[in-house]
């Protein structure tokens, strides 16, 4: 009992009789007895001690790492309990000889596992860094922030143009469905026209389909001969069918604005219109004239 | 040692009296529980049956959510809380508890404060502002109450055996304090709009995180120490995980007006602190799992300490959703969805929740000599942790889902977020909100099983507890108190006074055209019972500068606030936002909207709102007449 009274002392750096004293009140309120809690303490194993100490006894000599991680640990109780001083961060030295109890594998008291203590530096490094480079946040078009509008207070998009009125290019389009319509196969890659298939070229489309009228031209492609009211079309009044070809209806395969758009191309690369000209003449000055089709 | 003990615990007759206190606590708050979450319960089945139950005052959703959430955070978790503390604290610091008649008092107080709060709100007396929803006289109710238990917490530790107090009493002691602050930056007078919605954000957070998690997780570590007296906590963890986790959590208030109409800057400093409460939970998760390696069989052994590490987890899954939130891309989607309401949950009913189950469930039992039992233990951690998680899960999810689908609709130009358009982003909800409503009843089942078991421990002779010591880091009451003071007036200027100034403003054109109802006096009532009848939990007043509010018209400037007693700008859109309804074609004039609030399924069969027919002729088209007038 003093053997161990003593071990406990100097594993714990306390004086033998301020560690007798809580090893009684310890035992007390854990229920096991006084020896149990001095062997602890002391990092020694006792017969029939308690259940982990008898397990531990079983086991082989532990390295002495075991009984220095032990040591702090009574200490920081004994300090707690009896003498309020601060705790002493660094693990005190053990020297008992006896076989060492196998304290179960616990971080030293007072080492931070290393992962967490880089959080601690990586955190707020990087939350000073949001604050100084971002005080305001992600800049407009960043992480769904846009622009509002000073006059009428809506939003819009960052250079200032309203939300979803995105630039169509008719011109680029006109000139992709011209080929993939199908256009291209009767009235020619250069709109020279095939065989009996009228030509764009030489002055004949804008004869047909004169500047101002582009709404006539936009209606003859979207009707075709079989569908067109009359027995004649455009300025010139060309008989429908005439030449004995057949102009398809393409308001069925295509949208207005597509058809537009195709009007718009013909009208500038084979009849010589200019480009703002023809855009205004074919879809007026608001994008609505040429909404998508239904269905 | 034994002799000095007993000196120390008093006079028996004092003692019995605390006990009495602790167990009065306990057994109040375990009623406040069951009826919180039967009012949690009542709301959230509202989402799927719209019509159970319509058209009665009482039973409608912007009273029931809030008297719900309001029992279960002052009545359940205040309560249970200020109790563990009356037991805890005297035995941490080796005194016995300071003026325990007193802490009678404060109890009945805190409980009667909550009950006739919770009553009013019921009874549509809704004072405004989220979590200061209590009129006056309840509040004062309940300021005295924290006023005692601080001091009585504090006067403890000063008569206490030992210069230094260990670890779980700085939470309690402190988070008392806290509790204390939290309420009086709740009651300071004089704000409307925009600041006194800062003042609500910051006093919500501040009573989360400052009151409610400091206590939960000091009631975590109290438990872990008696269960396994050989366990070590870390003590640099320790500190580190104390000081970080109540130094951090007030500052994420912004998170709440992130995109909002206040100063972005208010809305940075929830990013940065977000991301520091997330590190401080796992300095102390990684605290616990330290003392807890090599022992997780007494972990399955011990019903208090499962429900402890069962909060712990749901601890971390609450920061880390609301830093996740607090991101701007991220907000930029889920803000006004379910997902906050998702945070809220894992708190309330999982974290703190949790934490008071496992105070309790080791307490109680203790006084009368005996244990919680492992099967009754089961029978609580089970179904509460898996109900939560559930819960939780389905709001995270809906809150994505939701925003996403927000996003879509404008993107596409499909349709945009008002009228007709919310129903397509509102509706698919059903199944997750069918799948929140079955969560939240295994929560009620797990409650139940505890109330029950806690009231059978009411029934035989009480022994006395054992005072006995504890391995955890120790600091000096005066530093505890100097540094508990300096956290929340660093937080408190940061997050509310200069924010609150920093977002004053002058009327702007439309506050002035369409808030200022001075010679409206329809309009003023109409206002008035949009604040009492609670509009605004599912309502927003507000377009944020994002392309998610695209097509709901003007953004909104601080100074559309300054006509508004209260802040009116919301934080979630169960329903579509208001800010410009009397603009609408469609849905714009009073006859729609009186129709609307009379039978809101005629026109519009997806809708979830209740039925505001029992509102008095004249207060419904008050009402009517103010919201058509928000243009």
């Amino acid at each position: 009992m003093d053997e161990l009274v003593a071990a406990a002392a100097k594993a714990t750096g306390q004086s033998e009789t301020m560690v007798k004293r809580s090893a009684a009140a310890r035992a007390k309120a854990q229920g096991t007895t006084v020896e149990a809690v001095l062997a602890e303490w002391a990092g020694v194993a006792v017969p029939a001690a308690s259940e982990s100490a008898a397990v531990a006894a079983e086991s082989a000599p532990a390295a002495p790492t075991a009984a220095s991680a032990a040591a702090p640990a009574a200490k920081a109780a004994l300090d707690v309990e009896e003498t309020g001083e601060e705790v002493a961060a660094a693990p005190a030295p053990a020297t008992a000889h006896v076989t060492p109890v196998a304290a179960p594998e616990v971080v030293p008291v007072g080492a931070i596992p290393r992962w967490l203590a880089s959080l601690f530096v990586i955190v707020p490094v990087f939350a000073l860094a949001y604050v100084a480079f971002l005080p305001n946040g992600p800049s407009c078009g960043d992480a769904g922030r846009l622009a509002v509008d000073p006059v009428s207070g809506e939003m819009v998009n960052c250079d200032g143009s309203a939300y979803g009125d995105t630039e169509v290019d008719f011109f680029a389009l006109g000139e992709e469905t011209y080929t993939s319509a199908g256009c291209i196969a009767c009235h020619g890659p250069g709109g020279a026209g095939v065989g009996s298939f009228p030509a764009f070229t030489g002055g004949v489309l804008l004869t047909t389909f004169p500047e101002g009228s582009c709404a006539t031209h936009i209606e003859w492609v979207t009707l075709g001969t079989s569908n067109w009211p009359d027995a004649t079309y455009g300025a010139n009044n060309k008989p429908v069918g005439g030449s004995g070809a057949v102009m398809p209806s393409f308001g069925t395969t295509l949208d207005a604005q597509e058809i537009a758009a195709v009007a718009l191309f013909e009208r500038v690369s084979f009849g010589g219109q200019e480009l703002a000209a023809a855009q205004t003449d074919c879809f007026g000055t608001t994008p609505e004239l040429a909404p998508p089709a239904e269905g | 040692m034994a002799s000095e003990a007993d000196k120390s615990i008093g006079r028996r007759g004092a003692s019995a009296l605390s006990g009495t206190a602790v167990r009065l606590a306990f057994a109040i708050s375990g009623l406040f529980l069951v009826a919180g979450l039967g009012l949690f319960i009542l709301a959230a089945a509202r989402f799927v049956w719209p019509e159970l139950l319509d058209g009665n005052g009482m039973l409608s959703y912007g009273r029931v959510f809030p008297a719900g959430a309001n029992a279960l955070l002052f009545g359940w978790l205040t309560v249970a809380f200020l109790g563990l503390a009356f037991h805890a604290v005297p035995r941490l610091v080796g005194a016995s508890l300071a003026f325990p008649l007193i802490a009678l008092g404060v109890i009945l107080l805190v409980a009667g404060g909550a009950a006739g709060g919770v009553a009013m709100v019921l009874f549509g007396e809704n004072a405004g502002g989220r979590w200061l929803e209590f009129p006056l006289l309840f509040d004062a109710a309940l300021a005295a109450g924290y006023v005692g238990a601080a001091g009585l917490l504090v006067l403890t530790a000063r008569r206490g055996q030992h210069e230094r107090i260990p670890l779980p009493a700085w939470y309690l002691i402190a988070g008392s304090v806290w509790l204390l602050l939290a309420h009086v930056a709740g009651a300071v007078p004089g704000l409307d709009g925009l600041p006194a919605e800062i003042q609500s954000t910051f006093t919500g957070t501040a009573l989360f995180g400052l009151w409610a998690a400091s206590a939960g997780v000091g009631v975590a570590y109290f438990v872990a120490g008696r269960v396994l007296p050989d366990a070590t906590f870390n003590e640099r963890l320790g500190r580190i995980g104390f000081w970080s986790l109540t130094l951090t959590w007030a500052w994420t208030a912004g998170r709440l007006v992130q995109y909002g109409p206040t100063q972005d800057w208010i809305e940075t400093v929830p990013v940065v602190f977000g991301a520091g409460l997330v590190v401080a939970v796992l300095a102390i998760a990684a605290d616990f799992a330290g003392a807890l390696q090599g022992r997780w069989s007494a972990v399955k052994d011990s019903p208090p300490l499962q429900m402890a590490v069962a909060g712990l987890g749901f601890l971390a899954v609450t920061v880390t959703a609301a830093f996740v939130a607090s991101l701007r891309s991220v907000s930029s989607v889920v803000q006004f969805t379910p997902w906050e309401s998702g945070v809220e949950t894992a708190a309330l009913l999982g974290a703190f929740t949790l934490f008071a189950f496992a105070g309790i469930a080791h307490v109680a039992p203790a006084a009368r000599g005996r244990s919680w039992g492992r099967w009754s233990g089961r029978l609580v951690v089970w179904p509460v942790t898996s109900g939560v998680g559930v819960a939780v899960a389905t709001r995270l999810i809906g809150g994505l889902q939701e925003g996403l689908s927000w996003l879509a609709g404008v993107q596409s130009g499909a349709y945009d977020n008002t009228s007709d358009g919310f129903e397509f982003s509102f509706a698919p909800l059903r199944g997750l909100d069918m799948a929140y409503l079955v969560g939240l009843t295994l929560v009620l089942a797990g409650a139940a099983v505890f109330v029950l078991r806690l009231l059978s421990l009411s029934l035989g002779s009480a022994t006395e507890i054992e005072n006995s010591t504890f391995g955890y880091t120790t600091q000096p009451l005066k530093t505890l108190l100097r540094g508990a003071v300096a956290v929340f007036v660093f937080a408190g200027l940061g997050t509310f006074a200069f924010p609150a100034i920093d977002s004053h403003a002058e009327a702007s054109v439309l506050a002035e055209s369409t808030r200022n109802f001075a010679a409206n006096p329809a309009a003023q009532l109409g206002r008035e019972v949009y604040i009492r009848e609670g509009c605004w939990y599912c309502h927003t007043q507000q377009v944020r500068q994002v392309i998610t509010d695209i097509g709901l018209g003007p953004v909104s400037q601080p100074g559309d606030y300054v006509y508004d007693p209260v802040g009116l700008a919301g934080s979630r859109r169960i329903g579509p936002d208001l800010t410009h309804q009397g603009s609408r074609a469609d849905t714009g004039s009073a006859a729609w909207v009186r129709t609307h609030l009379s039978d809101p399924r005629a026109d519009e069969e997806w809708s979830v709102m209740p039925s505001f027919r029992y509102l008095s002729d004249e207060e419904l088209t008050a009402l009517s007449v103010y919201v058509s007038g928000l243009e």
